[in-house]
C-alpha cells in the first residue's frame, strides 16, 4: 500500500452510527471521505450467529470473536474488563469493529423530552445544553427516517412536550402478549400522583421490510445480534458510505491525532494498520476537518493521549479540564418475579413497551427521572431458562412432569426493568493509565464512578412502583425477586467525557460537536451529551451527527 | 372509463377478491416451509434461512389482508358492504383483468415467480397497454397497480360530496382491527391516502422499490436459486399437494386440477380448517360492515385476528405436515375452501349468537380430532386456542 | 431411555446420535447410563412408570445423576455445568435443538419464531 500519507476533505475516526452516519453525507456530498475504523469488517452475519449460539454465557461480547481478549481490539465484556478506580463500577460497554457498537444494542430509539435539555433551569441540578429539543426537532425526524425507526406517532407525539412533526417511517412494533396483559393491569394505577400509562416503545427494528431489510420476526436476540439485520445496525451507513464514494479503512487504529503548533488546528492523524499475522504498518491522514467518533471512552482516550506540550499540554480540545469527566450511564435495576397467568415470554423483542411518566417532573430536583421497560424475555438475568431447569431437575422431576413443571414457569417469567439518568459529576471521570499500555502503545484507560443519592433514591421510587405493578399483576410476595439495595447493571449507554457548551472554559465542544480549541476537528457520539438525558442516546447521538454534516458540509463550502 | 359510483364498487369488490385471494396463496406456501431441523433437509444455516422466508411471506399475506380491509373499509365509505367472496383455487386466468391464475403452490421456485409477476410494478410490465373500453368485463389492467390505478380514477371523477357517506362506515381504525397502517376512509384524502399505501406496499414507488412485495419475492427467489446451487439436495418445503381439497364441492374442478386428501383424518382436518376460516371472514365482514360503533366490532375483530394467528396458521401447518393419503409420499395442505359469502347478520346480539354457536360446535370437532393418535402437536395448540376464542365469544354474550 | 427421561416422544434423529457420541466418550458416564436403563426398564412394569423412575432417582443417587444429566443435555443442548462453570453447547443443532425452547412454547434465542407480530398473540407452537 502507497498511501503512507494521503489526503481527504474529511476524516472520520471510527465507523459506529455517528462517524457512519457524517460520513455517508458528506459522502454523497461528494467530498472526499475517509474512516479509519481500529476494528475489522464484520464476518458473515450467519457465521456470528453461530459463534453466539455456540457460547456457554451469551453476553454482549459473545458472537464477536474478532473482539475477543486475544484480539489487538478487544471490546470490554463487562466491568471487570476496565482498570476501576472506583468507588462504583462503570459497567456499559462497547464494541471495535465496523459498525461499532449498535452490533449488540438493544435498538430502543426514543427521542429525549425537552427538559432533558434545560435540568439547571428547570430543576437546579445538572446543566443545561447549548441547544434545546426545538434546535433538534427536525434533526430527530431525520434520524429515524436514516436509521428506520418504528413508532406509535399518535402516542408519542407531545410526551413531555416532545412534539413530533413528522410521523414516524413505520408503525410500532407490536406490543407482546404480556405486554397487553399487563397494561390492562395497570389500567387506572396512579404513583406519586401520576398516572401510571404503558406506552409502546419506538425502536430501530422493521415493523416492514425497510431500507431493503427485512422486518423483525422475533428472532429474540437483538442484543447481542439480530440474524437477519432487521434490528439497525451502523453497517448500514458503512456501506451506504462507501457506495457514495467513501474509503474505509478496517484494522486501522488511530493513535495520535496531530496538532500545528502555529495554528492549533489538527494536521493529521496517525494510525497503524495491524493484521492477524501481527504485522503493523504506521500511517499519517491528512484532512480539511477531523472527525472523532470513537465513543465516549476511546474518544477522550485519544484526546488526552495526544497531548501536545506546546499546542495541547494537557491533551486535544482539553483546555477547559472537561475532557475525559462527566462520565455518565443510565444506571439500572429491575425486578423479576413469576406471574400466576402465563405471559408467554422469549418470544418477541426483549423489551416493546414501558412506563414513560416519571421521564419528568419536579422529583428531578431531588431525584433522577426514570423510565420503566416491561420485559419480554423472561426474568432476564434473575433467572434464566437453563437456571429454571437445573432447579427443576434437582428437584427430581423427569419425563412428562419435568416438561409440564418447566414449562409452566417459563411462560410465567417476567421482569420490569427500571433505567435511571445519572447527574454529571467532574469526579465520574476516564483518564489514561499511564503505566499500563496496550498493543498499540496507548495507555489504556481508567474509569472512576461515584454511586450518588440522586439515584439511589430513584432507584427505590422505581422498585416501589414496580411493586405497586406487580400488585396488580397479584404476584404473591414470594414470587417476587426485587433488586439488591444499592446495586445495579449497567444500560451500555456511555455518556459525557467531552460535553458540549457554549463557555470554552467549562466544555470541550459547542453546539455543532466543533472542538472550542482547534476549529477543523469535530467530535460526535453521547460523549458530547452535557447531561444523560431519559433516553437511551443513540438516537440523539444520530441526529447530532446529522445536525454536524451539515455544519460541516457548509464549512467545506466555504472553503474554510 | 367512464366514472360511475357501480363502477367504483365493481372495481373495489374485485380488489377485495383479489387482495384475498393473494394473502391465501401466500399463507399456502408459508404453511409449507419446513419449520425444524428434525424435518430432514435442513442444516442449521439452511433452517435460519427457511425461517426467515417463512416469515417475510407472512409478511407480505398480512399485508394483503390489511389490503382487503382497507378495500373493505373504502367499499363501506361509498356505499357498499365488505365482501369477501371469491372464487375456490385454482382461478381461472381469465377471471381477473390481469390474466394470471391463482393457485395453492408450496413454497419454491415455481410458486415465487408466480408471487413476483402478481406483483411486479406497472412500470416493469412487459406487456403492451391493451386499449380498454367501457364495455370489457372483467375490466383489463395488467397488475394490481393498475387495477388500483383505475380505482383512484374513479375516485377522483367522482363528485366527492355524493360519493363519501359521512358518519361510521369505512372508518375502522388501527386501534380495533389490529391493522396498525390501516386508514379510516372519510373523504377523497383519506381514500386516496389508502390507495397510496396500497400500492407503495405492494409494488414501492419509482424512487423505493426494495421493500415492497415485489422486491421482497425476488429476494427470496434468489436466494432460493442460489442456496438450492450451493446444496442440490436442500429442500425448504413439506411435499404439500398443488390445490388441495378435502372435499370436491360445487365450483370446483371447473377451472385446474384440484387434488383430493384421500387420508380421512387429514380430510376432516381440512374441512376443520375451512370452516375456522370462513368463521373468522364472517367476524371480520360484520366489524367493517358494521363499523367502530358497533358494540361488537372490536371483539369480532380480536376474535378473528386470534382465530387467523393461533388456530388458522397451526392447523394449516398441521395440514401441510399430514400425508394426502394418496400413496405418492405427498402431503395435505390447506384448501381455503369458500362455498357461499353467508354473512352474520346485521343485529349484533343475533350475530353474536350464530357466531358463538358456530365457534363452540368446531371446538368441539377440534378437540374430537385431536384425541386422534396421529394428530400433530399443532393440531394441539390450535385446539386449545379455539377453545379459548368460543369463550371469548360465549362470554360476551 | 431419551424420550422417557425428557417426556417428548418425537425427539431423535442426528441430535440423538450426537449425544450418544459424546456419552460414549465419556467413562463415567457408562456405567450411570447402565443403571439409569435398568431402572427405566423397571419403572415401566409400573402403572405410573414416571412417578416410579422418579422414586428410584430419590433412592438411587447414581440413577439420578444419570437421569438428570441426560435430561439436561437434551434440554440444554449441552452439558451439565461443573464447578459452577457453564458447558458451551455442543454444536449450533444443540442449542437451536433444546427442549427448553419448545417447553417454554417459544424459539431459542437467535432464530426465528415466526413472523412479524406473533408475540402479540398466544403460541402457535
Ligand atoms: C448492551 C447494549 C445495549 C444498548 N442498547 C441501546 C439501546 O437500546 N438504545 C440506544 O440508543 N443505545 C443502546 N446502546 C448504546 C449504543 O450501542 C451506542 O450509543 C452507540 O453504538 C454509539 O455509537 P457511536 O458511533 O458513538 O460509537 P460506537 O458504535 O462504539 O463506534 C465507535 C467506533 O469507533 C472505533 N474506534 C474507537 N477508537 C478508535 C481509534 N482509536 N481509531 C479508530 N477507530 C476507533 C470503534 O472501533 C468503534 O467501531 C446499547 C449499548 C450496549 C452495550
Ligand atoms: S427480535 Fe429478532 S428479528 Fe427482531 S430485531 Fe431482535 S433479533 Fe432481530
Amino acid at each position: 500500500m502507497s498511501d503512507d500519507l494521503d489526503r481527504c476533505d474529511v476524516a472520520v475516526v471510527g465507523a459506529g452510527v455517528a462517524g457512519a452516519l457524517i460520513a455517508y453525507r458528506l459522502a454523497a456530498a461528494n467530498y472526499r471521505v475517509v474512516m479509519l475504523e481500529a476494528g475489522p469488517a464484520g464476518r458473515n452475519r450467519q457465521d456470528l450467529v453461530a459463534d453466539y449460539s455456540l457460547a456457554a454465557i451469551k453476553t454482549p461480547r459473545s458472537p464477536y470473536a474478532d473482539n475477543q481478549p486475544s484480539s489487538p481490539v478487544w471490546s470490554p465484556d463487562s466491568e471487570k474488563d476496565y482498570i476501576q478506580l472506583g468507588p462504583s463500577p462503570f459497567k456499559s460497554t462497547y464494541l471495535r469493529r465496523v459498525g461499532g457498537s449498535t452490533w449488540h444494542m438493544l435498538g430502543n430509539m426514543p427521542r429525549h423530552v425537552p427538559a432533558d435539555f434545560r435540568l439547571a433551569t428547570s430543576y437546579g441540578v445538572g446543566v443545561d445544553w447549548p441547544i434545546d429539543y426545538d434546535d433538534l426537532e427536525p434533526w430527530y425526524c431525520e434520524a429515524e427516517t436514516e436509521l428506520g425507526v418504528a413508532g406509535d406517532h399518535a402516542e408519542l407525539n407531545g410526551l413531555h412536550g416532545a412534539y413530533r412533526s413528522r410521523a414516524f417511517p413505520m408503525s410500532k412494533i407490536w406490543p407482546a402478549y404480556g405486554d397487553i396483559f399487563v397494561a390492562k393491569a395497570v389500567e387506572g394505577l396512579t404513583f406519586e400522583g401520576a398516572d401510571v400509562r404503558v406506552l409502546t416503545t419506538p425502536q430501530a427494528r422493521n415493523s416492514r421490510p425497510y431500507d431493503g431489510r427485512p422486518a423483525c420476526a422475533g428472532n429474540s436476540s437483538c442484543v447481542p445480534i439480530c440474524p437477519i439485520g432487521a434490528k439497525y445496525d451502523a453497517t448500514v451507513h458503512v456501506s451506504k458510505a462507501t457506495t457514495a464514494g467513501a474509503v474505509l479503512r478496517t484494522q486501522a487504529v488511530v493513535t495520535r491525532i496531530e496538532l500545528d503548533s502555529m495554528t492549533r488546528r489538527v494536521s493529521a492523524l496517525r494510525y497503524t494498520r495491524w493484521d492477524e499475522q501481527g504485522r503493523r504498518d504506521e500511517r499519517r491522514l491528512r484532512a480539511d476537518i477531523y472527525v472523532i467518533a470513537a465513543h465516549s471512552i476511546e474518544t477522550p482516550r485519544l484526546l488526552l493521549i495526544s497531548s501536545d506540550s506546546d499546542a495541547a499540554p494537557t491533551g486535544v480540545a482539553n483546555g477547559s479540564g472537561q475532557v475525559g469527566r462527566n462520565l455518565m450511564d443510565h444506571l439500572q435495576g429491575q425486578m423479576a418475579a413469576v406471574v400466576p397467568q402465563p405471559l408467554f415470554p422469549y418470544r418477541g423483542p426483549p423489551t416493546t413497551v414501558g412506563v414513560d411518566t416519571f421521564r419528568d417532573g419536579t422529583f428531578r430536583a431531588s431525584h433522577a427521572a426514570f423510565r420503566l421497560s416491561i420485559g419480554n424475555d423472561g426474568m432476564g438475568r434473575v433467572e434464566t431458562p437453563f437456571a429454571a431447569l437445573e432447579q427443576k431437575l434437582v428437584e427430581g422431576l423427569i419425563g412428562s412432569r419435568l416438561r409440564v413443571a418447566l414449562g409452566d414457569r417459563l411462560i410465567r417469567q417476567f421482569r420490569i426493568s427500571y433505567s435511571t439518568e445519572m447527574l454529571p459529576s467532574a469526579h465520574n471521570r476516564v483518564t489514561l493509565a499511564d503505566a499500563v499500555s496496550d498493543s498499540f502503545g496507548m495507555p489504556r484507560a481508567q474509569l472512576s464512578l461515584h454511586l450518588e443519592d440522586y439515584n439511589r433514591l430513584a432507584f427505590e421510587k422505581a422498585a416501589a412502583l414496580i411493586s405497586s405493578i406487580f400488585d396488580r399483576l397479584e404476584i404473591p410476595d414470594s414470587d417476587r425477586k426485587p433488586q439488591p439495595k444499592d446495586t445495579y447493571s449497567g444500560a451500555g449507554h456511555i455518556i459525557g467525557t467531552t460535553r458540549m457548551g457554549t463557555d470554552a472554559g467549562s466544555s470541550v465542544v459547542n453546539q455543532h460537536c466543533r472542538a472550542h480549541e482547534h476549529d477543523n476537528l469535530f467530535i460526535v457520539g453521547a460523549s458530547t451529551f452535557p447531561t444523560g438525558g431519559t433516553a437511551n442516546p443513540t438516537l440523539t447521538v444520530a441526529a447530532l451527527a446529522l445536525r454536524a454534516a451539515s455544519k460541516i458540509s457548509s464549512l467545506l463550502q466555504r472553503g474554510s | 372509463m367512464q366514472a360511475s359510483r357501480s363502477r367504483l364498487l365493481s372495481l373495489l369488490t374485485e380488489a377485495c377478491e383479489l387482495e384475498h385471494g393473494l394473502a391465501c396463496s401466500y399463507l399456502f406456501a408459508a404453511f409449507s416451509i419446513k419449520q425444524d431441523l428434525d424435518e430432514g433437509g435442513l442444516s442449521w444455516k439452511q433452517l435460519q434461512a427457511v425461517r426467515l422466508w417463512a416469515s417475510e411471506i407472512y409478511m407480505v399475506a398480512a399485508e394483503e389482508m390489511l389490503h382487503l380491509a382497507q378495500a373493505w373499509n373504502i367499499l363501506a365509505a361509498v356505499g357498499g358492504s365488505p365482501y369477501y367472496l371469491r372464487p375456490n383455487f385454482p382461478q381461472r386466468r381469465s377471471y381477473y383483468g390481469f390474466h394470471l391464475p391463482l393457485a395453492l403452490e408450496r413454497f419454491g421456485p415455481s410458486a415465487l415467480r408466480r408471487f413476483v409477476s402478481y406483483e411486479t410494478p406497472a412500470d416493469q410490465l412487459i406487456l403492451p397497454v391493451d386499449a380498454r373500453t367501457d364495455d370489457d368485463e372483467p375490466t383489463e389492467y395488467r397488475s394490481v397497480g393498475e387495477l388500483y390505478a383505475l380505482i383512484r380514477e374513479q375516485i377522483l371523477n367522482l363528485p366527492e360530496d355524493q360519493l363519501f357517506f359521512q358518519g361510521t362506515q369505512g372508518e375502522m381504525g388501527p386501534d380495533i382491527t389490529h391493522f396498525p397502517n390501516i386508514i379510516p376512509i372519510k373523504d377523497r384524502v383519506s381514500a386516496l391516502a389508502a390507495i397510496d399505501m396500497i400500492t407503495e406496499q405492494g409494488e414501492g414507488t419509482d424512487y423505493d422499490r426494495g421493500d415492497s412485495h415485489f422486491a421482497v419475492f425476488q429476494r427470496t427467489l434468489a436466494s432460493l436459486v442460489t442456496e438450492k446451487e450451493r446444496d442440490p439436495a436442500f429442500e425448504p418445503a413439506r411435499p404439500v399437494l398443488e390445490n388441495p381439497v378435502p372435499r370436491i364441492r360445487g365450483d370446483w374442478n371447473a377451472h385446474g386440477k384440484i387434488n383430493l386428501i384421500r387420508d380421512p383424518f387429514a380430510s376432516q382436518l381440512g374441512d376443520l380448517f375451512d370452516d375456522v376460516y370462513s368463521l373468522m371472514l364472517r367476524l371480520l365482514q360484520h366489524a367493517f360492515a358494521s363499523g367502530p360503533a358497533s358494540k361488537v366490532a372490536e371483539l369480532f375483530c380480536d376474535t378473528a385476528i386470534n382465530a387467523m394467528t393461533t388456530v388458522i396458521k397451526p392447523l394449516g401447518e398441521a395440514l401441510a405436515k399430514l400425508s394426502s393419503g394418496r400413496g405418492d409420499g405427498s402431503h395435505a395442505g390447506a384448501a381455503f375452501g369458500l362455498t357461499r359469502h353467508v354473512t352474520l347478520p346485521a343485529a349484533e346480539s343475533i350475530a353474536l349468537a350464530v357466531a358463538a354457536e358456530c365457534a363452540h360446535e368446531l371446538a368441539e370437532t377440534a378437540a374430537e380430532l385431536a384425541t386422534s393418535g396421529h394428530a400433530p402437536g399443532q393440531l394441539g395448540v390450535a385446539e386449545a386456542n379455539l377453545k379459548q376464542i368460543a369463550g371469548a365469544l360465549a362470554s360476551a354474550r | 431411555m431419551s424420550k422417557f427421561v425428557t417426556g417428548y416422544s418425537d425427539i431423535g434423529g442426528e441430535l440423538e446420535q450426537l449425544y450418544a457420541t459424546i456419552m460414549s466418550s465419556k467413562p463415567d458416564w457408562a456405567s450411570e447410563l447402565a443403571s439409569l436403563a435398568i431402572a427405566v426398564d423397571e419403572a415401566k412394569a409400573n402403572a405410573d412408570p414416571e412417578a416410579a423412575l422418579m422414586a428410584t432417582i430419590k433412592q438411587q443417587p447414581e440413577v439420578g445423576h444419570a437421569a438428570r444429566r441426560l435430561a439436561h443435555v437434551w434440554y440444554a443442548g449441552r452439558l451439565s455445568a461443573e464447578n459452577g462453570v457453564d458447558a458451551a453447547f455442543v454444536s449450533e443443532e444443540a442449542y437451536f435443538g433444546g427442549l427448553i425452547w419448545r417447553a417454554a412454547r417459544a424459539h431459542p434465542p437467535g432464530l426465528s419464531g415466526g413472523y412479524f407480530g406473533h408475540w402479540r398473540y398466544a403460541p402457535d407452537v
